[in-house]
């Protein structure tokens, strides 16, 4: 009696809350699921004529080669961004973290800015940049002697500007992780490698690094999901250009250069021809790829605890 | 201890080498938009990285705020910021309270609910919530109360769409204050709103300013969302003022564009360094748990 008590009165605590929940996030997750399975978009939606189309949008995002080209280029551009995020983090966490280093809380106060400013403005500072005539890394660029680079209007060289941009914002997240990892590393382990005569490097290659890793796992879990996301970078640089032409199957397909599949996602669901449906089953097969992949790091990570 | 020993010249030749060329690249984006703000003239652009701009001023500053657009954007942000900040704060404060002090079936669940949600892309929830928001009328520019449903749908957003991790967050306070007291309180006879109200948040004060300041940031420069939702220059919010300066066809207002990204970021920007142990710490319970 006392239980149904206790639950009754954590009810009416949670209830506004999970009202809100329920009305702003679950219900639009749910609802989403249904638009995938219609032929919805702004105008039949107005018109009330859109109409259930079983699987037919999944058929075609199989069938859509550009969709293929997009996957492989999140993919590179996730792999990309982690791999440089998470060792670039880690070096700089290790150089920050021994002891005789001066001022060691200023320097650390500035390499966290990146992470600190909001992101929205350093994108768009980046954005102002890379601007080809007035910016600030062709100037830089021409008063050492060198020439200017075509940041935004050639292919190659838009998705180096996106990464350079995302390595740049990501990096602290992924320092200031690693120094936690550092700190929990206890000092016995590293002195009693050094008593059997260790060396600087087998120490930091055998010992700090595996150890290191392994607290980082769920950062990294956490990495991958972000970047394989990442809308607000390119969509704010680049918003996925320039229009480049990929050999697909060996047809010529004209694609944009730095378009990743949720930046398609937007696009197909906010620009014209709009199809929210298209986007929305494109967008929950991300969703559901993404929870798999994380669903098995979990079943894997419990596995090596055990 | 061995540790401790002497680094050679070399290792501490390469360690404030590579950490100095870090710092340099962080700084080198502030600086330039710094020099920039100070620039005299709006639209001629230099063609050369200036180091220290020629007759610097702060004028950009003051006149930024002249541009109607500019001073509107910044009035819009602020109204919706600390409506949605009052919303999330209120709903998010009960729920943790619950979920920190009681025992109840539905815990697990919403803890699982947490995680799924952390994944799920917000680019993806954006279209079921366009649909339904449009389907209810919160896209549209009439006034309710005076603030245009528009941004009524915004506030909402805003308030509800980060409440689980804001509840997630606010739990470990709560979680961190004795439960002794409470129960101390139970004794005397006290209701469980009582103590909620009179035990309980005033000693998690920190934690409230805290959740609400992270609300607040979340809806201070959100654009996917208000993009999508507006298209009248006049209900604008700052960051869609900015996208509009910067993607300008006829130039780029470069001192103004800069001038206000400063004004804009150093104030949000102060208050994170603040906070982001906290930040850390509420993503952290949440991934390793």
């Amino acid at each position: 009696m006392k239980k149904v008590k206790e639950w009754l009165t954590a009810y009416a605590f949670i209830a506004p809350a999970m009202a809100a929940i329920l009305l702003i996030s679950v219900y639009p997750l749910f609802f989403g699921v249904s638009i995938a399975f219609t032929d919805m978009n702004l105008f039949n939606f107005l018109s009330k004529e859109y109409k259930f189309v079983g699987l037919e949008n999944f058929v075609q995002l199989l069938h859509d080669p550009e969709i293929w080209v997009l996957t492989y280029r999140t993919i590179l551009w996730t792999v990309i961004n982690v791999f440089l995020h998470v060792s670039l983090g880690i070096a700089f966490a290790m150089l920050l973290f021994k002891p005789w280093i001066k001022l060691k809380p200023f320097i650390r106060l500035i390499l966290i800015l990146p992470w600190a400013i909001p992101a929205f403005i350093s994108i768009q500072v980046w954005h102002a940049m890379f601007n080809e005539q007035f910016g600030a890394l062709n100037q830089l660029l021409q008063m050492v002697g060198l020439n200017p680079i075509p940041w935004l209007s050639n292919p190659v060289w838009a998705f180096v500007a996106v990464v350079m941009t995302n390595v740049w914002l990501g990096v602290p997240f992924m320092m200031m992780i690693a120094l936690g990892g550092l700190n929990s590393i206890p000092e016995e382990i590293q002195e009693a490698a050094l008593v059997d005569g260790a060396s600087p490097w087998q120490m930091t290659r055998y010992i700090v690094l595996p150890l290191l890793l392994r607290t980082m796992v769920p950062a990294i879990v956490l990495g991958v999901i972000w970047t394989f996301n990442k809308f607000d970078v390119i969509y704010l640089i680049t918003n996925g250009g320039p229009q480049t032409v990929i050999n697909v199957f060996g047809e010529p397909r004209a694609i944009r250069a730095t378009e990743i599949l949720i930046t398609k996602v937007y696009r197909t669901a906010f620009t014209y021809p709009n199809s929210w449906s298209y986007a929305s089953a494109i967008g929950y097969v991300i969703f559901l790829v993404l929870l798999a992949l994380s669903l098995l790091n979990m079943q894997i990570q419990r596995f090596v605890k055990e | 201890m061995a540790l401790k020993q002497k680094p050679s010249w070399f290792e501490v030749f390469y360690t404030y080498f590579f950490l100095i060329i870090g710092c340099v690249v962080v700084l080198f984006p502030i600086y330039w938009i710094f020099t920039t703000s100070l620039r005299p003239f709006d639209i001629l652009a230099t063609p050369t990285l200036e180091l220290w701009p020629k007759g610097a001023t702060f004028s950009n500053y003051i006149n930024i705020f002249k541009d109607p657009y500019f001073y509107s954007a910044f009035t819009n942000s602020v109204k919706i910021s600390l409506l949605a900040t009052a919303l999330g704060v209120l709903l998010a404060t009960a729920a943790a309270y619950a979920f920190s002090r009681f025992e109840f079936p539905g815990k697990k669940p919403f803890y699982y609910y947490y995680i799924v949600s952390q994944m799920f892309p917000s680019v993806v929830g954006l279209i079921p919530l366009f649909v339904i928001f449009l389907r209810v009328g919160l896209l549209s520019e009439k006034a309710f109360l005076g603030i245009p449903l528009v941004h009524w749908g915004l506030i909402i957003a805003y308030g509800a769409g980060g409440l689980a991790f804001s509840v997630w967050n606010m739990k470990g306070f709560f979680d961190a204050i004795p439960k002794e007291l409470d129960e101390a309180a139970m004794i005397d006879g006290a209701s469980s709103w009582t103590i909620f109200w009179k035990v309980t948040l005033p000693l998690a004060k920190p934690g409230i300013a805290i959740t609400a300041l992270f609300i607040f940031m979340g809806a201070w420069l959100e654009f996917v969302m208000a993009m999508t939702f507006m298209s009248n220059p006049k209900l604008y919010t700052l960051p869609l003022w900015i996208n509009l300066s910067i993607t300008n066809p006829f130039g780029i207002p470069w001192a103004k564009f800069a001038a206000a990204s400063l004004i804009i970021a150093v104030p949000v920007t102060v208050l994170f360094l603040f906070l982001q142990r906290f930040l850390l710490s509420g993503l952290l319970r949440g991934a390793i748990k």
